[in-house]
């Protein structure tokens, strides 16, 4: 059986311009070599700090942006050769939902134009369009009466539930949410957490899920790809990163964030990562980790770790010297 | 009693002053706006003592922003601010003149701002910026060594090379870079009290650990207390000793630490607690608090949070319940808070 979707070797450099003749003076390497896999129904998680290409990698699955090497297929159909007709039929499988809910919703539109705009767009509206988007709106949780009105009446999490009726418009397979929940408050992250679940149980969605907030990831993922200056150091089953994560950025990852119980506070071990990430536009030799890593050692300068399972943990890390912590983060 | 005393000993001098290192008492703010008049804060009350970390906690127009900002008078003209008292070190800072007021900021009273790109001058070296705020509050003003004390304090706050990035323009430094810097700034002075409004949003989570751990370690070395403003529940765990909740512009309620966490005696608060996902506890289903936050233009009659209350009966609807003591040093506006406990 094939994966709904399947990614390899996928790459984006941007050119970095200078001077009067816009020469190219280098670039960055915004996504470096990435490999995915989603099934029907599955939760894959992309997490990582900002710039390590989550949300690059996000916009490249939808062909939002151009990859400049690098297959994606999309339920076996190579969609960098698709034509341009083809690639938009094939769109209505795979949407994107943002997560600026602010700025990703038109002002000047009401709620029924910015639900029934994909449906206009792929010629769907004409055939029963204004019950679809009653019914997109009542799938949402949103109420009819609401349709007529414009994206500024309403509060964050009742955008990002418009941003979703949008998203659900054309029965995508896929759906890539980009930071869906961040932008919200604590209380209603919740409800839009749920919303989702109950939405992929109904409907049998594949979410790819671009998260910063690695509480969020583990309470929602089937599977996790941890990203790092544009490429995944490890991935795995939930269980495997959360439990058992065998490279030590995902471990620092783990154990910086800080947990809503003050009790154990002080016995907590904590790795504090030296130093910033460093610029994709000069990335370190080797490892790209190395620069923030105890463990690096010569090697890693020299020789770049393949994405592959060293010591038999079952899930795959990109580091010379992995290992399973005697403890992890929270847990 | 000599000055040295009250300057090594925090706790003693507290107990000779007779008082918190800031009390804050029945402050209300309101914004008068096209749409009428906004009460952001009503009727809040804090005391912060010396050494303390008081993280006041709340989601987007609570207003504990607000509250913080109008202890150093940071708001804009808009903002009518009105207090029975807002005494820092047992002086009332309403009474003070814009001058004095100045000596105060960045002097004993340190802030540290959410978002450092646009707290900080881009037109101004790092450097000459925290030379800036050292040399604003000598008596004899030394150029020279306010530049070097410049470098020493990035160099505690931890920025690498600080000889060399005083000479850097905020652009070149990276966001948790420019937070230490922030940092650098408020302790320049050895403030008694820092204000801190969401220090580690803005920043990714390997940076936030940093920036957390080198907060403690400057309260820890300066003594100073802290009043730590956030939205997030697991920076308050990591942080602070006594919490203060806000909802709707109004406390509803305080306690220690510990056991605000462990027994949230208003709905409100227990709520924000099971709408948490966490690293420590695997749940099934997240239990979120319904509705959504109130509009400040137009809050809720009786009690702000009832429409969203698990607990709400009639006398909810009409009747504001008072922030009231519920034991063990806690307090909670609730009228049903004891079915919490």
């Amino acid at each position: 059986m094939t994966s709904l979707l399947k990614v390899e070797g996928l790459h984006k450099h941007f050119p970095i311009r200078r001077g009067v003749f816009r020469r190219q003076v280098g670039e960055i390497r915004a996504v470096d070599g990435v490999d995915l896999e989603i099934d029907t129904g599955e939760t894959l998680s992309l997490v990582g700090e900002s710039g390590c290409g989550k949300s690059t990698t996000g916009r490249l699955l939808v062909r939002l942006l151009e990859p400049t090497a690098g297959k994606i297929l999309f339920e076996g159909a190579d969609l960098a050769t698709l034509s341009q007709r083809e690639l938009r039929a094939k769109r209505q499988a795979f949407q994107i939902m943002f997560q600026d809910p602010y700025a990703s919703l038109s002002p000047r539109m009401t709620v029924q134009e910015i639900v029934a705009e994909p449906l206009r767009v792929q010629g769907r509206y004409a055939d029963g369009g204004p019950d679809r988007v009653r019914e997109l709106l009542e799938l949402v949780g949103l109420r009819p009466e609401h349709s007529r009105r414009y994206a500024h009446e309403f509060s964050g999490g009742q955008r990002q539930r418009i941003g979703l009726a949008r998203a659900l418009a054309l029965d995508p397979r896929l759906l890539v949410l980009d930071e869906p929940v961040s932008a919200l408050d604590v209380s209603v992250q919740a409800q839009v957490i749920n919303q989702l679940r109950g939405l992929q149980d109904r409907l049998g969605l594949a979410y790819v899920f671009i998260s910063h907030n690695l509480s969020v990831v583990r309470h929602i993922s089937h599977r996790v790809a941890v990203m790092y200056l544009g490429s995944i150091v490890e991935t795995g089953t939930r269980a495997d990163i959360f439990s058992a994560p065998t490279h030590p950025y995902t471990q620092a990852l783990l154990s910086a964030i800080p947990v809503p119980d003050p009790a154990g506070r002080d016995e907590r071990e904590r790795i504090t990562l030296a130093g910033d990430v460093p610029s994709p536009s000069n990335p370190p030799s080797g490892c790209r980790f190395r620069t923030r890593c105890w463990k690096a050692q010569d090697v890693c300068a020299e020789e770049a770790p393949a994405l592959i399972d060293r010591i038999g943990v079952g899930h795959p890390s990109a580091c010379h010297f992995p290992e399973v912590p005697a403890t992890v983060g929270g847990a | 009693m000599s000055d040295g005393m009250l300057a090594t000993d925090r706790s003693y001098a507290e107990s000779v002053n007779n008082g918190p290192l800031l009390r804050v008492d029945g402050l209300s703010v309101d914004f008068h706006t096209e749409d009428g008049v906004v009460h952001a804060v009503s009727d809040v009350s804090l005391n912060v003592h010396a050494g303390q970390i008081v993280a006041v906690v709340g989601e987007s127009g609570s207003g504990k922003t607000v509250t913080a900002m109008s202890v150093l008078r940071l708001l804009p003209k808009s903002a009518e601010v009105m207090a029975d008292a807002i005494a820092f070190r047992g002086t009332d800072l309403q009474a003070m003149s814009p001058a004095e007021l100045r000596k105060v900021r960045g002097g004993p009273v340190g802030m540290i701002f959410q978002d450092p790109m646009t707290a900080l001058n881009p037109v101004m070296t790092v450097g000459a910026q925290v030379a800036e705020a050292v040399l604003l509050h000598q008596r004899k003003p030394d150029k020279k060594a306010a530049w070097a004390r410049a470098v020493e304090l990035l160099r505690l706050v931890g920025v690498p090379d600080p000889a060399q990035r005083v000479k850097q323009y905020p652009h070149e430094f990276s966001g948790g870079m420019r937070q230490r810097a922030m940092i650098a700034m408020a302790i320049a002075n050895d403030p008694d009290l820092i204000i801190a409004d969401e220090p580690t949003t803005a920043l990714d989570v390997t940076i936030q650990a940093q920036v957390l751990a080198l907060l403690k370690k400057a309260q820890a070395e300066t003594g100073a207390a802290t009043i730590l403003i956030t939205h997030d529940l697991g920076v308050v765990a990591e942080l602070a000793d006594a919490v203060v909740v806000m909802y709707a512009g109004r406390v509803v309620e305080t306690g220690g630490v510990q056991e605000l966490f462990a027994n949230p005696r208003h709905p409100y608060t227990k709520g924000l607690l099971a709408s948490l996902p966490r690293m420590d506890v695997e749940v099934d289903q997240l239990d979120p608090i319904p509705g959504n936050p109130p509009n400040m233009a137009d809050p809720p009659a009786g009690c702000a949070f009832h429409p969203r209350c698990p607990l709400a009966r009639a006398r909810c609807e009409t009747e504001r319940p008072l922030l009231r003591d519920v034991g063990a040093g806690r307090r909670s506006a609730c009228h049903f808070s004891e079915e919490l406990a």
